[in-house]
């Protein structure tokens, strides 16, 4: 299946929720969305890291150099409360979201 | 938590975007060449698999770059936050010093903000309203008249305005408006008002709309109609009428008239007009003939110059333009006057040039600049001088407070903290004091403005001291530029400190440099003292002179009793009747006087022609006319010089007679007897009206020049027309001399009139206002700058001595006498004092020379107000150098040499 772009205004609700696994340097963040989408999500770098600093900014999440598995100097990404509280919130909407667009294609199926 | 916020700081925050990213492409570029891939080849899949790599760098370093200038922020308001509350504990320590530097910085910023709310008032704020002040303008005219040059004049006619309004092109908007006293009646009470009366027009010129109801409309005036109504103005329907809403459609008199309201002003609305105003009524609802409004005598539209004319010019006319445009109207309406006159005034308008003219809105800022208006200026930058001193003070002082803590500073210097740090904490303490100050002083005038306006400009026609956002943002600005300064000044200082070898010295030693800076800051402050010292004896000097003036007449306790104007002639002439006979049983017959001119207030033009006499000196001159009864000369201690005065035969028997002043008879009889010599008064034929005596020369209408050229008849001529007013000479002066008419003639005045008690001299108060302003004003300067600086002196003086404590008690030890030691200090201060007089006398001849032409009979180099301000500032600078110096005395040489 043809990998799908992410749709505009989720990146930060992913990103948040790849990282309430625990603590991440971006590339295992990367890793950890592909996998989670068996790839079929498109998504690199230059798109993720900006939204990582961003959420950052904004302190849903906390930032701490620290070692990586192949020893080198990383940078550690983890949620604070206020991100799981605005995972959570964002979380919810996007179920509603998805549950009245879900309506709306099928209103349309049921009638053709 | 700051060491992150260091991590963000410049290049920190961008290399670890860097490192961030790096170790991304690493790990990938690792991995591929881990699964076998050559390592160039995994490089720049790695870099590819990445993504836009310069985009998400850059946006990443903005955003890098924003947390490290919020953090950089944060910091500065969490130091600067740190320095107040140190400068708060540090000033909680010395409350002496606090107090005395606030209160002196307050007394200043208020004398800077009060003189600044006049001056926006009368020379920079746009009435309230007004839309697009830029594009509007005053009509004045100026010509020649066969008498001479007239104007600039900023009083039309009636038709003037009116061809005005018709024939000039180059203005959307062209309105008239004046001023009345007029009884205004209400319900509850009758009183004097003011009321605008103006021309439909006027409303076009203002963008707000009334609070309640309508304005009048153009075609509600003649010759569609002529609607008589008012439109009130705000404050006056919220005291009056409680701001009901159901006023629209109601009747007020006003001056004696019904008018229905239909509408209310906004809020501090006042048009042209100084509030407060109590209503407007259009022009076009003034008696007839007096306005020339009649058609059936157009003649009389020219006849009285008694509207201001306002004009928007429109946006695609250049000024030039504008200006030829209107001449060529002006021209036009002297055509029409011409057409319009009688034979008699043809003669006169024959030798008649007129031009009119655009002027700035601002009265004071046309050529009918007042007096007062030139005064309230120099006053604007006057009061500077008084936050300069003031200021000076302030830095010298926290120079002196500086120097206390000259090691301490000194050592924080060396330990790293940087002299930023230093400067930042000086201007946090200083704009902490000057701020409090600032904030006091506003109160001060907010609080205290229009009781300072009542004390200190009496009687004077200026707008009120007070707070408006104007003065707040300028005196914001006075306190930037002060803290600044006294904060630099301070910091100059403390810059030395940074030097290593400063750790030594003790806080008991100086340098020579630093006091040269503290004394010339004192010199500074005395030449500007001084120089408001002579500045204030000058004006002092010049109301003295006013004062002191020959006038002619004596109007100290003199009542003028004026009631309102009657419409019918025979109410008028039985209530005058009835007010004099009551008058006369109270005061006595000699006392009471009835006068048609009032000084300063009231005169009339007559033109006069000699029977044997010099014509020519009669057309050129200007000769004013007064209608008096026969006690008049009596009352008001005029001389007659020569003749006799009026009788009461006079008045009753018809005689034409007349009593002319010394320099008129000179001039129409030159060399002979005036009395007994004919005069035909106006245009009327040959009929003689005989000089039966000469009167001193008085002043009525202006202080400066020659006194007025003065022609007297019997009352008797004036009974049918208006009269100004009874006069009445009373044993007192003042509120007593009022309440002692009041109490006269209590209750007599009818319904709906109300009678004008007031003194005769108040005219020549407002007259002589602009040097009473000066003279009280520049006096209140003058002391306030006084006392700073010798307060000045004082603590410098006192900080010196306290310093070299240790080297006076070694030269005490060495064999200096005590004596020898005060002496010593006191020459600095007489140093100080002598440098501070040498500049003081430049800067007050300077500004002599530009205050000159407001001076009353003073030279501006008047020596002996030179030598007194000399003596003044001397005198203050030693008294203020006294008593420190005596501290020496005291003195003990073995304490000194024991503490080592």
């Amino acid at each position: 299946m043809t990998p799908v772009d992410v749709v505009q205004g989720t990146l930060d609700m992913l990103a948040l929720k790849a990282l309430s696994s625990g603590p991440m340097h971006g590339h295992a963040v990367l890793l950890w969305l592909r996998a989670a989408t068996q790839n079929e999500l498109q998504l690199d770098g230059a798109a993720l890291y900006p939204a990582l600093h961003r959420l950052e900014e904004r302190g849903l999440i906390d930032a701490e150099w620290g070692i990586s598995e192949n020893n080198r100097r990383a940078k550690f990404y983890k949620l604070t409360a206020r991100g799981r509280a605005a995972l959570r919130s964002e979380a919810d909407t996007w179920q509603q979201y998805v549950k009245v667009v879900a309506r709306i294609m099928n209103a349309g199926e049921q009638r053709a | 938590m700051w060491r992150r916020y260091l991590r963000f700081r410049g290049a920190d925050a961008r290399a670890d975007v860097d490192e961030e990213i790096a170790f991304h492409i690493d790990l990938v570029a690792s991995s591929l060449i881990a699964a076998g891939e050559a390592p160039e080849v995994a490089w720049r899949a790695a870099r590819a698999e990445f993504g836009d790599l310069s985009r998400a760098t850059k946006e990443c370093y903005r955003i890098g770059d924003r947390r490290a200038r919020r953090a950089e922020r944060a910091e500065l308001f969490a130091a600067v936050g740190q320095d107040l509350r140190y400068s708060l504990r540090s000033l909680r320590g010395t409350p002496l010093f606090t107090v005395g530097v606030i209160a002196m910085m307050a007394l200043a910023f208020a004398a800077t903000t009060a003189m600044f709310s006049l001056v926006d008032a009368m020379f920079i704020q746009a009435p309230h309203g007004l839309r697009d002040a830029s594009s509007v303008h005053r009509i004045y005219e100026t010509g020649t008249m066969p008498t001479g040059a007239f104007g600039p004049s900023s009083a039309m006619s009636f038709g003037r305005f009116a061809d005005l309004r018709a024939n000039a092109h180059a203005f959307s908007d062209v309105a008239a408006y004046s001023e009345r006293e007029v009884v205004v009646a209400t319900a509850r009470q009758a009183r004097m008002g003011r009321v605008v009366t103006a021309s439909a027009s006027l409303w076009h010129l203002f963008d707000v709309g009334p609070a309640l109801g309508r304005v009048w409309r153009d075609d509600e005036e003649p010759p569609n109609t002529r609607a008589v109504v008012t439109v009130l103005s705000y404050d006056f329907w919220r005291d009056a009428f409680d701001a009901d809403s159901a006023i629209l459609g109601r009747s007020i008199a006003l001056g004696g008239r019904d008018y229905r309201v239909i509408g209310v002003a906004p809020r501090g609305f006042s048009a042209f007009s100084r509030p407060p105003v109590d209503a407007f009524i259009p022009l076009t609802t003034q008696p007839g003939d007096i306005a020339g409004l009649t058609e059936a005598r157009p003649a009389m539209r020219y006849a009285s110059a008694w509207l201001n004319v306002v004009v928007r010019q429109r946006s695609n006319w250049s000024d030039d333009a504008a200006r030829r445009d209107l001449e060529g109207a002006e021209a036009s309406s002297a055509r029409a006057e011409r057409s319009v006159a009688d034979s008699v005034l043809l003669a006169m308008l024959d030798g008649t040039t007129r031009r009119a003219m655009l002027v700035p809105l601002l009265r004071e800022r046309g050529p009918l600049r007042t007096d007062q208006g030139r005064v309230v200026l120099w006053l604007g930058g006057f009061s500077l001088f008084v936050l300069v001193v003031a200021a000076l003070n302030v830095a010298n002082l926290l120079r002196a407070r500086l120097r206390r803590r000259q090691r301490e500073i000194a050592i924080r210097l060396a330990l790293g903290a940087t002299l930023a740090r230093l400067l930042r904490l000086l201007f946090v303490e200083s704009g902490l004091l000057t701020s409090i100050a600032a904030i006091a002083g506003v109160g001060l005038i907010a609080l205290l403005g229009e009781g300072m306006s009542a004390v200190l400009l009496p009687g004077a026609d200026l707008p009120r001291m007070g707070v408006g956002v104007r003065p707040v943002v300028f005196t914001c600005g006075l306190t930037l530029i002060v803290s600044s300064v006294t904060a630099f000044v301070a910091a100059l200082q403390a810059r030395r400190w940074a030097i290593p070898s400063a750790i030594a010295e003790s806080a008991h030693t100086g340098g020579g440099g630093r006091r040269r800076v503290g004394r010339l800051g004192l010199a500074v402050q005395g030449a500007l003292a001084l120089s408001l010292c002579t500045t204030a004896g000058l004006f002092l000097k010049s109301l003295h002179n006013v004062r002191a003036l020959p006038l002619g007449y004596d109007p100290t306790g003199v009542v003028v009793v004026a009631p309102t104007s009657i419409a019918d002639i025979a109410a008028r002439a039985r209530l005058f009747d009835t007010l004099v006979a009551a008058l006369r049983q109270r005061f006595g017959e000699q006392n009471v006087a009835r006068s048609f001119g009032l000084p300063f207030s009231t005169i009339a033009k007559r033109v006069v022609r000699p029977i044997d006499g010099d014509t020519v000196f009669a057309r050129r001159e200007n000769i004013f006319y007064n209608a008096v009864s026969a006690s008049y000369f009596e009352v008001v201690h005029t001389r007659i010089v020569e003749g006799r005065a009026f009788t009461p035969i006079d008045d009753s028997s018809g005689a034409r007679v007349a009593i002319v002043s010394r320099t008129l008879a000179r001039g129409l009889w030159p060399g002979r007897e005036a009395v007994g010599q004919c005069l035909v008064l106006d245009r009327g034929g040959d009929e003689c009206t005989r000089v039966v005596g000469v009167s001193e020369d008085t002043r009525v209408w202006s202080l400066r020049g020659d006194a007025m050229l003065q022609i007297y008849g019997p009352l008797r001529e004036w009974r049918t027309g208006s009269s100004a007013g009874i006069l009445v000479r009373t044993p007192s002066t003042g509120v007593k001399a009022r309440a002692l008419v009041q109490g006269a003639i209590g209750g007599m005045a009818p319904s709906g009139v109300v009678l004008r008690v007031s003194m005769m001299g108040d005219g020549l108060d407002r007259a002589s206002g602009a040097w009473r302003i000066g003279a009280s004003m520049l006096s209140v300067f003058a002391v306030l700058t006084l006392i700073v600086a010798a307060l000045g002196v004082y603590a410098t003086t006192s900080f010196d001595i306290a310093e070299r404590e240790r080297d006076l008690g070694v030269r005490i030890a060495l064999g200096a006498t005590r004596w020898a030691l005060v002496r010593g200090t006191l020459s600095i201060g007489a140093r100080i004092a002598f440098a501070a007089a040498v500049a003081g006398i430049a800067l007050s001849v300077a500004i002599s020379a530009v205050i000159s032409a407001s001076l009353f009979n003073v030279a501006g180099r008047d020596i002996a107000v030179y030598a007194a301000a000399i003596v003044i500032v001397f005198a203050a600078f030693f008294a203020a150098s006294v008593y420190p110096a005596l501290r020496s005395w005291d003195i003990d040489p073995v304490l000194i040499l024991r503490s080592g």
